[in-house]
C-alpha cells in the first residue's frame, strides 16, 4: 500500500490509492461559536437534493448537539471504540488511522449503522455534557455545563476512506476541485463506502438501491456559487471556497490563510486519517479534552486566536467575509476599515466594513418640538 | 457506457504497483493454510473425453458429493452433465424433468482473492442439476438456507447466486482476473420477490412509515405513483439509469461481464431468465437462456462442446454481499446425447 503524506496528522500514512493532488481542494470553514442549530441548512439542503422517495433518512447536512448528539446515532463514538484514543505527540498522530488498522483484505476499519440508528435525525438535541447539575449550583463565570452544535457534511476528504473501500471504484474524487461522488450507474450497493466513511456521510437509498452522499453543490460551484448549505446559513457561521492544493498555501485566499496559515479551523476526527476538508472554528467554551478528541492538538491555539480576534485585523477581516456574498471567495485583502472579497473570476463581489455604519436619531425632534418613540 | 465490455474504473487504479502477479501473490498469502489445501485439491484440471473423473471431482466426491452416475459408475462423465429433455418451457424450479437430471454438488471456499475478502466461511455448498431442450439451457442450483433474505436496507442484504462462463480461453474463474473476460447470470433474492411481488417499497421494510407527499408523484408507491417525469427528478439512481433501480423487473436474473475485481458490468439485454423458491431450508433456483444468441460476445453453449462453470453464492443474512461471498473453481460442463 502506497505511503501518502498527510499534513494533518504530521506524517505520513498508508492510503490504498497513490493519487496526484487534485488541482484545488473544495473546502468550508464552519464557525461552531456562531451556529444556533436553527437548521436552516439542514432544510435548504434536504429541499433541494434529498426529498425523493428512498431519501427520507438521508441527510447530506445536519445539526447535531455535541457531546450526546449524532446522526447516524452514534456515529463517531462506535468507529472511536474500535479505533481508541487519539494519542498525539505534538502535532504528529502517534496512535493509528483506519487505514493502519484495517485487516489485510478488508478496507478501511469502520463501522455499518444499523438501519434504527437513522430512526432519529436531531437525537439528544440540546442536551448538555459536563455532568449532573448538582443542587444550588449557579453560574459562576464558567459553565460547568456545556454543549455545542456541530452542523455536519460530507468533508470530501483528501483522502477518503467510501473511494478506498468501494471495490468497484464507483466513488472518485474529481481532479479539479476535490469534490467526492458516488457514480450512481456504476454503485451496485455493497454499502462498503457507508461502512468505511469516519462520519457517515455515505448513505444507502432503500428505492435506489445504491449508496449516496453530499454532492457538494457541484452544479453551482462549477458556476462559482456557494453550496446551499453555505448561502442559506442565517448565523453566517460557514465560509466556502478552495484550499490550494497546487504550491504553497496563500495569504490572499481566506481558506489558506484561516486554515492553513492561522490554524484557526480545525479537521473534525482528524485521527482518522482521510483529511477531511470541513474545517472548524472550535467552541471556546467546551473543555479541551473532549475538543482534542474531536480537533486534533490545535484546540487551545485556536481558542487564544478567536478570544483575541479583536487584536487581530487580518484574521478578523477572513472572518467578516463569512456569508457575506454567495460567490465561492478566492481572494480576500483586509483594509483598515474593510474586509474585500473577490470570486473565482477575478470580480470583487463583497465589501464589508468591520464597524457598520451608524445613525444616531436623537430622541427630540428639534423641528417638530416632539419626543420621538422607537415604536415602528 | 458500452454494453459490450466491462467499464472502464472512473478512479485511480489499486493494483497500480502491484502486478498481476503480486496481486496474486498477496491474496494467496492471506488465504488461511487450510482453504489454501482445499483450493488446491479443486484447481481446475485439464479433462480430455474419456479420462476417468478428474482430480477436482474426485477432490468434489470425498467431500461428500458427485454425480449419482459417478458414484456407480467410473465410467460415467463427471462434473455436470446437462441432460435433454423434450421441453424446458418457462423456468420452473419443480419441474418433473429435474428429477431425471443428475446432480452434482460443488464445493465452494471464501473468496479470499480481493479485497473485501469474505470473513468466515458461508455455505460451502451447492447441488448443481443442468438441462436442455432443442433451444435453450437452464440450470438448477440448489442450496441449503434457513433465512430466505429477499430485502435490501441499510445493513441488510439478500441471498444472490451467480454462474460464471468463460468468454476467452484460459479466463480465471475469478472473475477473469488477470486479463480473461467471463459472463455471469446473477440472481437475487430482492429481484425474485421485485418480479412476485412488486418493486420493494419502503412501507415493505417499515410498515408504519408515513409520507404526507413526494413532488409531482401521484402518491407516494413507488409501484404506481411515479408517472409524471417531473417525479424523477429525486429518484437519482433510476435516473441515472442504474441497473439496481429497475422499477417494472420482469426477471430475477441480470447478466453480466467482467474482466477482473471490480469491473462487472450489467448488460442491458435481458435474454436470460429465472425463477427462484425458498421451501424448507432450501433455495431452488432456476437460470434459464437460448443456447445460442445472436452475439458473439455472449458465452454460446454448444451441445457438442463441453464448457466450463463456475459459481458464487452469498447469504444475505451473513452479511454477504459483493466480493464478500463463496465461490467455486471452474467446473465441466458436459451434455447427455
Amino acid at each position: 500500500m502506497p505511503s501518502v503524506p498527510n499534513w494533518q496528522i504530521g506524517r505520513e500514512m498508508e492510503y490504498p490509492y497513490d493519487a496526484p493532488p487534485v488541482q484545488k481542494q473544495v473546502a468550508y470553514v464552519f464557525d461552531t461559536n456562531k451556529c444556533i442549530s436553527c437548521q436552516t441548512c439542514t432544510v435548504a439542503c434536504k429541499t433541494s437534493w434529498t426529498s425523493g422517495k428512498g431519501q427520507e433518512q438521508i441527510f447530506y447536512n445536519n445539526v447535531e448537539t455535541k457531546p450526546w448528539g449524532g446522526y447516524p446515532m452514534a456515529w463517531d463514538q462506535r468507529l472511536q471504540e474500535k479505533q481508541g484514543v487519539a494519542e498525539w505527540k505534538g502535532d504528529t498522530l502517534a496512535s493509528k488511522t483506519i487505514f493502519e488498522t484495517s485487516e489485510a483484505m478488508q478496507p478501511p476499519t469502520g463501522h455499518r449503522p444499523a438501519e434504527s440508528d437513522y430512526a432519529s435525525p436531531n437525537l439528544s438535541e440540546d442536551d448538555v455534557g459536563g455532568g449532573m447539575a448538582d443542587l444550588g449550583q449557579y453560574f459562576n463565570g464558567v459553565h460547568p455545563m456545556w454543549m455545542f452544535y456541530l452542523a455536519r457534511i460530507c468533508n470530501h476528504c483528501t483522502l477518503p476512506a467510501c473511494v478506498a473501500a468501494c471495490p468497484r471504484k464507483a466513488i472518485y474524487k474529481r481532479p479539479e476541485d476535490g469534490i467526492v461522488l458516488v457514480d450512481q450507474e456504476r454503485c451496485r450497493g455493497y454499502q462498503e463506502c457507508v461502512k468505511a466513511c469516519p462520519y457517515k456521510k455515505v448513505f444507502y437509498n432503500i428505492i435506489g438501491r445504491v449508496s449516496e452522499k453530499c454532492i457538494g453543490c457541484y452544479p453551482r460551484v462549477e458556476q462559482g456559487d456557494v453550496a446551499l448549505c453555505v448561502e442559506s446559513c442565517i448565523g453566517k457561521i460557514r465560509m466556502h471556497g478552495f484550499l490550494t492544493t497546487q504550491g504553497e498555501p496563500r495569504r490572499d485566499n481566506p481558506l489558506d490563510y484561516i486554515i492553513k496559515i492561522r490554524k484557526l479551523a480545525l479537521p473534525l476526527y482528524p485521527q482518522h486519517g482521510t483529511q477531511p476538508n470541513v474545517y472548524y472554528i472550535p467552541p471556546v467554551h467546551v473543555p479541551d479534552p473532549y475538543l482534542e478528541q474531536l480537533f486534533g492538538p490545535g484546540v487551545e491555539a485556536a481558542k487564544d486566536l478567536y478570544r483575541n480576534l479583536i487584536e487581530d485585523r487580518e484574521l478578523l477581516g477572513a472572518l467578516l467575509l463569512f456569508g457575506s456574498s454567495n460567490r465561492l471567495l478566492t481572494r480576500f485583502e483586509v483594509t483598515d476599515t474593510e474586509a474585500i472579497g473577490w470570486d473565482v473570476d477575478g470580480k470583487e463581489v463583497t465589501r464589508v466594513p468591520f464597524i457598520e455604519p451608524s445613525f444616531i436619531r436623537e430622541a427630540h425632534d428639534e423641528r417638530h418640538g416632539a419626543v420621538r418613540t422607537n415604536c415602528p | 457506457m458500452s454494453d459490450m465490455a466491462p467499464s472502464e474504473p472512473t478512479a485511480p487504479d489499486t493494483s497500480k504497483g502491484l502486478g498481476g502477479f503480486g496481486y496474486l501473490l498477496a491474496g494467496i498469502m492471506a488465504m488461511p493454510l487450510a482453504i489454501l489445501i482445499a483450493w488446491w485439491g479443486l484447481r481446475p484440471v485439464a479433462k480430455s473425453a474419456g479420462d476417468g473423473p478428474s482430480q477436482a471431482s474426485a477432490a468434489v466426491s470425498a467431500a461428500g458429493g458427485s454425480t449419482a452416475a459417478a458414484m456407480t459408475d467410473p465410467a460415467a462423465p463427471s462434473g455436470i452433465v446437462v441432460a435433454k429433455v423434450d421441453q424446458l418451457g418457462d423456468p420452473n424450479p419443480f419441474a418433473p424433468f429435474w428429477n431425471d437430471a443428475a446432480a452434482c454438488d460443488v464445493k465452494l471456499l471464501p473468496q479470499s482473492m480481493t479485497t473485501p475478502a469474505l470473513l468466515g466461511i458461508g455455505i460451502d455448498a451447492i447441488s448443481i442439476r443442468a438441462a436442455r431442450d432443442a433451444q435453450d439451457i437452464a440450470f438448477r442450483l440448489t442450496w441449503t438456507d434457513t433465512t430466505p433474505d429477499q430485502h435490501v436496507d441499510t445493513g441488510r442484504f439478500c441471498d444472490a447466486v451467480a454462474l460464471q462462463f468463460p468468454l476467452t480461453p484460459g479466463a480465471s474463474p475469478m472473475m477473469g482476473f488477470g486479463g480473461g473476460k467471463v459472463h455471469i447470470f446473477h440472481w437475487k433474492g430482492i429481484w425474485q420477490s421485485d418480479v412476485e411481488h412488486g418493486y420493494q417499497d419502503d412501507t415493505d421494510l417499515h410498515p408504519f412509515t408515513y409520507q404526507d407527499f413526494y413532488w409531482f408523484a401521484e402518491g407516494c408507491s413507488i409501484r404506481d405513483s411515479f408517472k409524471d417525469p417531473r417525479s424523477h427528478a429525486w429518484l437519482i439512481a433510476y435516473s441515472a439509469g442504474s441497473p439496481m433501480a429497475i422499477f417494472t423487473r420482469t426477471q430475477p436474473v441480470e447478466e453480466c461481464f467482467a474482466a477482473g475485481f471490480g469491473s462487472l458490468t450489467t448488460r442491458p439485454r435481458r435474454l436470460v431468465r429465472g425463477n427462484g423458491a425458498w421451501t424448507r431450508d432450501t433455495w431452488t433456483v432456476v437460470i434459464q437462456r437460448a443456447l445460442s444468441t445472436d452475439d458473439a460476445e455472449e458465452h454460446q453453449f454448444d451441445p457438442a462442446k463441453p464448457t466450463q462453470v463456475a459459481f458464487a453464492l452469498w447469504d444475505g443474512a451473513k452479511g454477504q454481499v459483493g466480493g464478500r461471498k463463496m465461490w467455486s473453481m471452474w467446473n465441466e460442463v458436459t451434455y447427455a446425447p
